[in-house]
C-alpha cells in the first residue's frame, strides 16, 4: 500500500516536470526583424521589405496601414523551419512614390496570439535625374481591336547619350506581363544575328532589339526598338500601365564627339552579350535616370457570337489557304503529308490550326496521329504539315479544307477554302505486325468496347416518332410492384391444401371431410324398387353409417367405428352445436345400427336417412367446427 | 335532311383529320431529309450542313408546336439537330423535355449524358452533395437500372417469400428481410426521382456565352468571374422583367437576361 502510494507521487513529479518543460518550450522567447536592403533607393524604383519571426509560424498576416508615399504590395509569406526552429517570412514589396526622407512605420503583427511590433525605417529617396533626348515610347498599332485580333506593339528608346555608357538598365513593360494579353513574337523580328541587334533587359527577360538612328528636332539621337504582336484574351477598354526604364549612366573617360565613335561596339559576340546594360556600376560616379511614358488605351471588342459559324475557332484576320498532299497514291494505312499554308495574314506567328481530328471530315476517313508538329513560318505564310493514314480504299479526296475567321474590317464572318484534293487509295499489300496477330495460335481477339462519345440516331419511322405508347417508367414500375405479389397469391392458394396436408394432416383430413362426405352420400343410390328381402336396403343403410361415421371421424380425429355417441356427443356439445342436432344425430346412429340388430323392413328408414346425414352434416360445417 | 348533313359533317371531319395526318407525316419526312442530307453535307461542307440541321432543327419544332405533337422520339430528333448545328443549350433543352416523357429511353439518357458532358461550365457539386453521393451511391445509377434492380430484388424477395411457404429455415428468412430491406430502399429511391424529375433542373442557358449578374440591371457587378454558357442547368427561383433569378447546381445564385436561356416548361 505505502509503495503504490510512494508510485503515485512519483508519478505526479514527473507529470509536473514534463508540463513544465512543455510550457518552458512553448513560452520559447520569439523574435521580431524587419529589415530592408538600402537606406537609399529612387522613386519609382522598387525594394524590398522582409520581417523575419524566429521561434514560431503562427502568424496572422498583418494589415499594413497606408504609409504615405509608397506604395506596399505583399509579395510572398512562407513559413521557415531550420533545425527544428520555427520561423516564418514576410516579404513586401515597396515602390517610394515621392522623393524626400521617408519613414516606414513601425506596425502591429499578432504572433501566436501574442503582439509584437516592427521596427521604423528611414530611407532617403532621390529623384533620378531626367535629360532631354532620354525618352521611350510605347505604340499600339490600332487603338481598337477584337478580341483574339493581333495587334502590333512597338517599344522604342531614344536616346541623345551613346548607349554604350548605359549601365544596369532596368526597363518595365508591364504589357508583357499583363495576363489579358497574349504576346508572341513577331515574323519581322530581328535576330541575334542581325549586325544591328542588341540584348536588352526588359521585365526581367532578355529582348533583341534593333539600333537605329534618327533625327529628332534637328539633334541626332540614337535609339532602340522592338516589337510584338499583342493578342488581347477579353473585351473591355483597357488603359496600359506605363512602361518605365530606370538606368543608370557612366560617362565615358574619352568624350565621342564623332558618330563614327559613338558606336564603337560592333556585334563581334552574339547580341545577347554585345552591350553593357547588364552590367552593374561599381563603384564609379555615375548618373541615374527614370522615365516614364504615359500609358496608351487599348478599346477590345468581343466578337459577335450570334452568326458564328460552327467550325469558328477563334481566328480574327483574313487569310487565305492552300493545301497541298504529297504522296496522292497510297495504300490503306500508309502516309501521306497534307501541306496547310496559310498565306495573307498580317501576324502569321499567331496563327494556330486546331487538330484536323476536329472535322469530321477528315477523322471518317482518315487516321490521324495525336502529336502533329507545330507551324513553321515561311516567309510571310504559316506552314502547317499534317500526317494523315486513309483508312479505305473508297476514300478517294482529302476533303476541303475551311478555316473560318472574323473579319474586323468588314466586321462579319467569312471562310477561306482549299478545295478537296484528289486521291487514290490502293488495298494494303503487305501483312502488318497486327495481320499476322489476327492468325495464328496466338491471335490477338478484337474486343469490341461501346463508345459513349457522340449522340446516338434519329428516328425516322413515323409510326414511332408520334407513337406515345411507350412503357412509361410509372407502368414498368407498377408491373415489377404488381407481378410478383400477385404470383406469391396463387402459389399461396393452389398449394395451401398441400401445405396444410403436409404441416397439418389431422385439420387437413378435417377440412376435407365435409367435401368427401358429400362426394360420397352422393353416390349412394337407393333404388325404390328394390326387393326388400334382397338386402338391398341393409347394404344402403350401411353404407350410409360408414360415411356419417368416418365424417365425424375425420371432422374431429376419432375412430371411425370405435367410437359412440356418447363420445361424439361431448366433443359436438363442447364445439357448440345445439341438443336438437345432436339429438338427430343420435337418431341416425340408431337407426344405423338398429338395422344390424333387428329384422325390422327399414325401407321407409332409408329415404330419411341419407337427407337426415346431408343436413346433419351441412349444420355442423356452417359451424365451421373443426378437430 | 338531318341525315344528309351529318354525312357531310362527317366526310369534311375525316378528309381533314386525313388531311393533318398527311401533312405532318410529309413535314416528318421533310425534316428527316433535311437532316440526312446535313449528314451528307457535313463531311463535305460543315456551313452547308450547320445551315440544313437548322432547317431540320425547324422543321421538328414546328412538328412539335403547332401539330401538338409532344413525344419523346421529336424531341430527341429536334435534340439531335440542335446538337449537330452547334447549338449545345437547344439540345440539352430538348432531351431533357424528352426524359420528363420517357425516362427510360437509353437513346435520349445517352444523349443528355453525353452533351452534358460536353458543356462548357464545370460547376461542382456542395460537399454535402458530395457525402451524399458516396453514401447513397444506389441512388445516382441511372434510373431504368433502379427500375430493373428494384423489379429483380423485389421478385427475389417474393420468391424467397414463396420458399418460405414450403421450408422455413432461418437463412430463407434473414435474406427475405434484407432483400425487403434493400427494395425497399430502392423504392425509396426511384420515388424520390420521380418527384424529383419535373423540379430537379427548371431551364438551360441557351446562349453561346451570358454574364450573369449580381442583380437584375446590367448596373450590378458580374456575379461570376467567367461568363456561363451554354447547356448550364440552372433552377429558377423568380422571374423580374427580362431576368431571371436562377441557382445553380453548386448553390450560386445570379441573374441573367431571359432571353439567354430557356424554360422546360416553356413549350
Amino acid at each position: 500500500m505505502v509503495y503504490i502510494r510512494k508510485l503515485r507521487v512519483r508519478l505526479l513529479v514527473i507529470f509536473f516536470f514534463i508540463c513544465c518543460v512543455v510550457n518552458a518550450e512553448n513560452q520559447k522567447e520569439i523574435a521580431l526583424t524587419s529589415r530592408i536592403d538600402a537606406s537609399s533607393f529612387y522613386t519609382g524604383v522598387p525594394f524590398l521589405y522582409t520581417i523575419l519571426i524566429d521561434g514560431s509560424d503562427i502568424v496572422d498576416k498583418p494589415n499594413i496601414p497606408e504609409i504615405k508615399h509608397i506604395a506596399v504590395k505583399l509579395l510572398n509569406s512562407k513559413i521557415l523551419i531550420k533545425y527544428k526552429q520555427k520561423g516564418f517570412e514576410l516579404r513586401y514589396y515597396m515602390v517610394p512614390e515621392k522623393d524626400g526622407d521617408l519613414t516606414i512605420p513601425p506596425f502591429e503583427i499578432i504572433i501566436n496570439r501574442k503582439v509584437f511590433m516592427t521596427q521604423a525605417h528611414k530611407i532617403k529617396v532621390m529623384r533620378p535625374e531626367s535629360i532631354p533626348g532620354l525618352k521611350i515610347s510605347v505604340e499600339l498599332s490600332k487603338k481598337q481591336c477584337y478580341v483574339a485580333e493581333p495587334i502590333e506593339v512597338i517599344f522604342t528608346w531614344y536616346s541623345a547619350l551613346p548607349f554604350y555608357g548605359y549601365r544596369g538598365v532596368n526597363i518595365d513593360l508591364p504589357l508583357l506581363n499583363n495576363p489579358a494579353f497574349k504576346v508572341i513574337q513577331g515574323v519581322n523580328d530581328i535576330t541575334s544575328s542581325s549586325s544591328n541587334s542588341i540584348g536588352l533587359p526588359v521585365s526581367n527577360r532578355r529582348i533583341i532589339a534593333k539600333r537605329g538612328e534618327v533625327d529628332i528636332d534637328g539633334d541626332s539621337s540614337e535609339f532602340l526598338r522592338f516589337t510584338r504582336v499583342l493578342i488581347p484574351m477579353k473585351a473591355g477598354d483597357f488603359k496600359l500601365q506605363p512602361a518605365t526604364l530606370l538606368t543608370s549612366y557612366l560617362t565615358p573617360k574619352q568624350p565621342q564627339s564623332s558618330k563614327k565613335h559613338r558606336r564603337p561596339y560592333r556585334p563581334k559576340y552574339p547580341s545577347y552579350f554585345n552591350n553593357n546594360f547588364f552590367d552593374d556600376i561599381g563603384n564609379q560616379p555615375y548618373q541615374r535616370f527614370y522615365i516614364t511614358f504615359n500609358s496608351p488605351t487599348l478599346e477590345v471588342l468581343n466578337i459577335p457570337q450570334e452568326s458564328a459559324p460552327l467550325d469558328f475557332y477563334g481566328m480574327v484576320g483574313k487569310c487565305n489557304v492552300e493545301t497541298s498532299v504529297k504522296p496522292t497514291k497510297m495504300r490503306v494505312g500508309d502516309p501521306l503529308t497534307l501541306t496547310i499554308r496559310v498565306k495573307n495574314y498580317s501576324f502569321p506567328s499567331a496563327i494556330t490550326l486546331p487538330p484536323l481530328s476536329y472535322s469530321k471530315s477528315f477523322s471518317s476517313s482518315f487516321l490521324i496521329p495525336a502529336k502533329q508538329p507545330l507551324g513553321a513560318l515561311d516567309g510571310h505564310d504559316m506552314v502547317f504539315q499534317r500526317i494523315l493514314r486513309p483508312l479505305r480504299t473508297d476514300v478517294s479526296e482529302i476533303p476541303q479544307m475551311r478555316i473560318s475567321y472574323f473579319d474586323p474590317e468588314t466586321g462579319a464572318y467569312s471562310a477561306t477554302v482549299a478545295p478537296p484534293i484528289k486521291i487514290e487509295v490502293l488495298p494494303a499489300e503487305t501483312a502488318t505486325t497486327f495481320d499476322a496477330e489476327l492468325s495464328g495460335d496466338n491471335k490477338l481477339v478484337n474486343k469490341i468496347e461501346s463508345n459513349p462519345e457522340g449522340i446516338r440516331h434519329n428516328v425516322s419511322d413515323p409510326d414511332k416518332a408520334f407513337s406515345n405508347n411507350f412503357i412509361t417508367f410509372r407502368l414498368l414500375f407498377a408491373i415489377f410492384a404488381i407481378t410478383p405479389p400477385f404470383l406469391f397469391l396463387i402459389v399461396l392458394i393452389v398449394t395451401s391444401n398441400y401445405r396444410l396436408q403436409r404441416n397439418y394432416p389431422i385439420k387437413a383430413v378435417a377440412k376435407f371431410a365435409a367435401r368427401r362426405f358429400y362426394r360420397d352420400i352422393n353416390k349412394v343410390k337407393i333404388d325404390k324398387n328394390a326387393d326388400n328381402e334382397s338386402h338391398e336396403f341393409e347394404i344402403t343403410v350401411n353404407k350410409i353409417d360408414n360415411i356419417f361415421r368416418r365424417y365425424f371421424s375425420e371432422k374431429f380425429n376419432i375412430q371411425p367405428h370405435a367410437h359412440t355417441i356418447v363420445d361424439l356427443k361431448d366433443i359436438l356439445k363442447n364445439s357448440g352445436v345445439s341438443s336438437q342436432t345432436v339429438d338427430k344425430i343420435k337418431r341416425i346412429y340408431d337407426e344405423c345400427s338398429l338395422n344390424r340388430y333387428t329384422d325390422k323392413n327399414i325401407e321407409g328408414v332409408v329415404f330419411e336417412l341419407k337427407d337426415s346425414t346431408v343436413k346433419c352434416v351441412k349444420y355442423v360445417e356452417n359451424r365451421r367446427l373443426n378437430a | 335532311m338531318k341525315k344528309i348533313v351529318t354525312i357531310i359533317l362527317f366526310v369534311i371531319l375525316s378528309t381533314a383529320l386525313c388531311a393533318g395526318s398527311a401533312d405532318t407525316k410529309l413535314l416528318f419526312d421533310e425534316a428527316n431529309t433535311l437532316f440526312q442530307e446535313a449528314n451528307d453535307a457535313a463531311l463535305k461542307d460543315s456551313l452547308k450542313s450547320q445551315k440544313l440541321y437548322q432547317n431540320a432543327a425547324l422543321k421538328y419544332q414546328y412538328l412539335i408546336c403547332m401539330n401538338n405533337r409532344l413525344t419523346p422520339v421529336l424531341l430527341m430528333n429536334l435534340g439531335n439537330a440542335y446538337y449537330l448545328s452547334g447549338d449545345k443549350g437547344r439540345a440539352l433543352l430538348n432531351y431533357y423535355r424528352a426524359t420528363l416523357i420517357d425516362p427510360l429511353d437509353c437513346d435520349i439518357q445517352h444523349n443528355l449524358n453525353f452533351v452534358r458532358s460536353e458543356c462548357v461550365d464545370e460547376i461542382e457539386y456542395s460537399f454535402f452533395d458530395k457525402i451524399m453521393e458516396k453514401i447513397f451511391f444506389f441512388h445516382y445509377f441511372s434510373f431504368r437500372t433502379r427500375i430493373i434492380l428494384f423489379g429483380v430484388i423485389y421478385s427475389l424477395m417474393w420468391l424467397t417469400l414463396g420458399t418460405l411457404l414450403f421450408k422455413k429455415i432461418k437463412h430463407i428468412k434473414v435474406t427475405a428481410f434484407t432483400l425487403l430491406a434493400i427494395s425497399l430502399v430502392m423504392g425509396f429511391s426511384i420515388a424520390i426521382t420521380n418527384m424529383q424529375l419535373f423540379s430537379r433542373i427548371d431551364g438551360v442557358i441557351t446562349a453561346n456565352e451570358t454574364q450573369a449578374y449580381q442583380g437584375d440591371a446590367y448596373i450590378y457587378n458580374a456575379a461570376f468571374m467567367t461568363p456561363l454558357h451554354s447547356g448550364t442547368e440552372f433552377k429558377l427561383q423568380e422571374k423580374r422583367g427580362d431576368w431571371y433569378h436562377i441557382s445553380l447546381a453548386d448553390g450560386n445564385s445570379c441573374w441573367i437576361p431571359s432571353q439567354d436561356a430557356e424554360l422546360l416548361k416553356d413549350f
